[in-house]
């Protein structure tokens, strides 16, 4: 980029709070969910194998890309309650005085499976089902929101590495996102809100789980694929609520973000499926059954499930579920540790009877750490001193 | 009891009766431990000055004044000869940590996390798992360190890329000082907040509220609320341990200001725990109750009488929130009864509704029992001794007739009319539904008690 374009860019960059929608407004405006210096990622990243590789999504259009591909959609969303309700769902309680607000159908009225099935009425495979899914839900969605908000994103060079697909640039999308539509000078605006929830909506009606068993029985890798789609559906879900001007939601909002009950109602596919899976996973990657037992909810501990955890302790043989053991070391073994394993320093002691004066008149003793690493006790009430907390414990 | 009256604190009086009987406790690896004299190698001597420093130039904690350190391994004299200085300097660490500037946490594997780049999902994750917060004695230092004048407590977490303060009132961690953004208020309790959705699309939600049960202050422990005790201390102690079992309930016992001398006069973890059980009084009734998917509830319970109604540690609990669950079902159910109990020296006291049987019978794995008022039929399925012939049985349920139950053994009825007490054993657990499809099975008669039938578990 000249050095031209790029004072432009900034100029546009300047002013592209004070004409938030495309009208000029002297207060500017920016989105409230994310503060101005917040840069930390939001999801833990991780890896899934890139299935659509033979065939990638095709840039032609999210919408039409099931019928280009010779797959039919089985799922419907009506949308009801003016959105309120998840897609394919209707939660509205059965019984209310407000008929209106009835749904005479099941509850899941559009969540059909098998949710996806060539046209042509011939069998698919589970992996082709999936490699497709990945093309359109995670692809495509991406690639249909990214042109809707203006926003250039080589989706193969952020996104895949080679044989696989990395979740790490889905971190910080939904602020790069609403900044390339507030320079469109599209932030905030009814249509965009409109397209975005489109798109966010249909992710979610294609991966949400019909019944409390998954579709298929998935392989790891697949789940995996599948999780991908759901990062990237609360990805779509933050970057809309970018585009709020309100700190509350307004319920009489009709374009408002139907998210249902985050807890209840989002259940992914491929997640019953992967929490059996991670179960083994994570205790052979030297987690604690006590661990993964507090870690109770699904996708707290399927996520987990991609920390790496090299400095914890690995045998957990004598652990339960309540209760972890391998921080209980024998004391015979025990021996005050250096920083360094090669590390051969020498100790410094405290004068055990500084110590006894300090206390002899109900003070407490504190440490002072000499430049040269020699110690003296202090124990004035007032002076400052930090306390430290640590496991090891002799008393 | 508040902190604020420091030394009159027996928070760590269960490490000074280890003391008394000569026990040397060790815990952990991190290796900042030393049993035999005050000393630490240079190396791991820098590290806490550089933490220190650190912590005290990132977050402005002790102004322009040189800061000191306390840890235990130095300031707790070890020498045999200053044994009686040791007892001292255990009593003062109530005051030690509700006095100092800062408490920093060390723990191996959070020390060498980058914690910067990582989401507060993850950062949640790591610290909940950590070995630092599966002690119970570390639950102590927290709680007082989240008692600070400041209400944003002042306990911090050494990361790989430095000290991270959990901010007890936004329950939110920084790594810096910085002013809290201002949130409008909200229009009414039915409104969502940009930030609730937010913090739930992350995933912080979940991990930030456990953060803040598993890490409550000593006031948080103490103050009124809707929740007893014993259900703040459940949610705390979850997946804690601690080497010595009698430890326990001197430790459950000063976290929520109660007299432990009473519990220091036992010596045996059962005893202590009976005794906890006695200062505590207020005793959810949905202890007797199976947890959700808890199986042998009665071989996690205390053995002797009339404690056998009582886990026999709060630590073992397998899901503390069940408690919360089936409270919850109480208050919303018709039947109103009270939801606790009371625990004194005869036993658990509670007013629940229930089901005497009439006869002696054989009460099998499923059985019908009838109402004799009414003619309704039940069915009972439970997972008692199939083959016993059961005298004078009851059933305690957990909400109303269709619900979990205790079954129980009648021991003595005390008083008479309303004001009768059924004193009982807790033989097995079950469920009672309708018994739509009335089989050839023999039924076995009983009546429904009053609503606020008085109960005695032993």
């Amino acid at each position: 980029m000249s050095c031209w374009n790029h004072f432009l860019d900034s100029i546009r960059r300047r002013l592209a709070p004070h004409y938030w929608d495309g009208s000029l407004r002297w207060k500017p405006q920016n989105q409230l969910v994310y503060a101005a210096e917040e840069t930390r990622p939001e999801f833990i990243p991780f890896t899934a194998p890139y299935l659509c590789a033979a065939a990638p999504y095709d840039n032609l259009g999210f919408w039409e890309y099931p019928t280009r591909m010779d797959w039919k959609v089985n799922r419907c969303d009506r949308q009801c309650h003016s959105a309120r309700c998840p897609p394919g769902s209707c939660v509205a309680p059965t019984g209310r005085q407000d008929t209106s607000l009835l749904d005479t159908d099941r509850p899941h009225y559009g969540l059909h499976t098998p949710a996806i099935s060539r046209i042509d009425g011939n069998a698919a495979l589970v992996a082709e089902k999936v490699a497709f899914l990945q093309a359109w839900l995670f692809f495509g969605a991406l690639a249909e929101v990214c042109g809707l908000c203006g926003l250039t994103v080589h989706l193969d060079k952020e996104f895949v590495s080679g044989d696989s697909v990395d979740t790490a640039a889905l971190n910080g999308l939904p602020r790069r996102l609403f900044a390339a539509s507030q320079m469109l000078r599209l932030a905030g605006t009814s249509e965009l809100k409109s397209r975005l929830y489109a798109v966010l909506r249909q992710v979610q009606l294609m991966i949400t789980r019909a019944s409390w068993e998954d579709e298929h029985e998935y392989t790891f890798p697949e789940c995996r694929v599948l999780y991908t789609i759901y990062i990237l559906l609360r990805v779509l879900s933050l970057s809309f609520l970018c585009h709020l001007p309100q700190w509350n939601l307004d319920p009489n909002d009709d374009m408002k973000l139907s998210v249902g009950n985050l807890l209840h109602n989002w259940k992914p596919e491929g997640q019953f499926r992967m929490r059996d899976l991670t179960w083994g996973r994570l205790l052979k990657k030297g987690w604690c059954k006590s661990e993964i037992h507090l870690l109770h909810s699904d996708d707290v501990f399927i996520f987990a499930s991609f920390l790496e955890r090299p400095e914890a302790p690995r045998d957990h043989s004598e652990c339960t579920e309540t209760r972890c053991e391998a921080y209980q070391t024998d004391e015979k073994d025990y021996k005050t540790a250096h920083i360094d394993i090669e590390c051969r320093c020498e100790s410094v002691s405290v004068d055990p009877e500084q110590l006894r004066d300090a206390l002899e008149v109900n003070r407490i003793p504190k440490i002072v750490i000499s430049h040269d690493l020699q110690l003296s006790v202090v124990d004035d009430d007032d002076y400052p001193y930090v306390a430290i907390s640590h496991v090891c414990k002799f008393w | 009891m508040f902190v604020s009256s420091g030394d009159q604190m027996l928070i760590h009086s269960s490490r000074l009766m280890l003391l008394e009987a000569d026990f040397v406790r060790f815990l952990g690896a991190d290796g900042l431990g030393n049993p035999f004299e005050n000393s630490l190698p240079r190396c791991q001597l820098q590290r806490l000055r550089d933490h220190a420093t650190n912590l005290c130039k990132i977050h402005s904690v002790s102004g322009h004044r040189p800061i000191a350190h306390w840890i235990d391994t130095l300031c707790i004299p070890v020498a045999a000869h200053l044994k009686d200085y040791r007892k001292l300097a255990i009593r003062l660490l109530g005051r030690t940590f509700h006095k100092a500037t800062a408490v920093l946490v060390l723990d191996r594997e959070l020390c060498l996390f980058q914690s910067q780049k990582a989401s507060i999902f993850e950062l949640g994750i790591r610290i909940m798992c950590s070995g630092w917060m599966k002690r119970l004695w570390t639950l102590q230092e927290a709680a007082l360190a989240a008692e600070s004048p400041d209400s944003r407590g002042k306990m911090y977490f050494q990361m790989g890329d430095g000290p991270v303060l959990w901010n007890k009132l936004s329950q939110a961690f920084e790594h810096k000082p910085s002013r809290p953004r201002p949130h409008p208020p909200k229009l009414n309790a039915l409104t969502t907040t940009i930030y609730e959705v937010k913090s739930r699309l992350n995933f912080e939600f979940g991990v930030l509220v456990s953060m803040n049960d598993r890490l409550p202050s000593i006031r948080d422990l103490q103050k009124p609320g809707p929740d007893t005790h014993f259900q703040r201390l459940s949610r705390a102690v979850q997946n804690r341990s601690t080497s010595k079992s009698e430890d326990e309930p001197v430790c459950l016992a000063s976290l929520i200001g109660l007299d432990v001398a009473d519990i220091l006069s036992v010596q045996t973890a059962a005893e202590r725990m009976s005794h906890f059980y006695l200062l505590l009084r207020e005793i959810p009734t949905a202890i007797i109750f199976p947890q959700l998917g808890v199986m042998n509830l009665l071989s996690k319970n205390l053995q002797d009488a009339p404690f056998r109604w009582a886990p026999k540690s709060l630590l073992l609990l397998d899901e503390p929130v069940g408690i919360d669950i089936i409270l919850g079902k109480h208050r919303f159910s018709e039947a109103g009864h009270r939801t606790c109990g009371i625990c004194e020296a005869d036993g658990l006291h509670i007013q629940h509704n229930g089901f005497v049987l009439c006869e002696e019978a054989v009460l099998r794995e499923m059985c019908t029992i009838e109402d004799t008022d009414s003619g309704v039929k039940y069915c009972l399925k439970w997972d008692g001794k199939p083959d016993r012939l059961y005298r004078d049985m009851a059933l305690i349920f957990q909400t109303d007739v269709c619900s979990d139950v205790a079954v129980v053994c009648i021991e003595e009825r005390r008083g008479s009319g309303d004001e009768t007490e059924f004193y009982v054993t807790i033989v097995g657990h079950g469920e009672v539904e309708v018994n739509e499809t009335p089989g050839e099975d023999e039924v076995i008669r009983g009546v429904l008690t009053i609503p606020d039938q008085k109960w005695c578990i032993t």
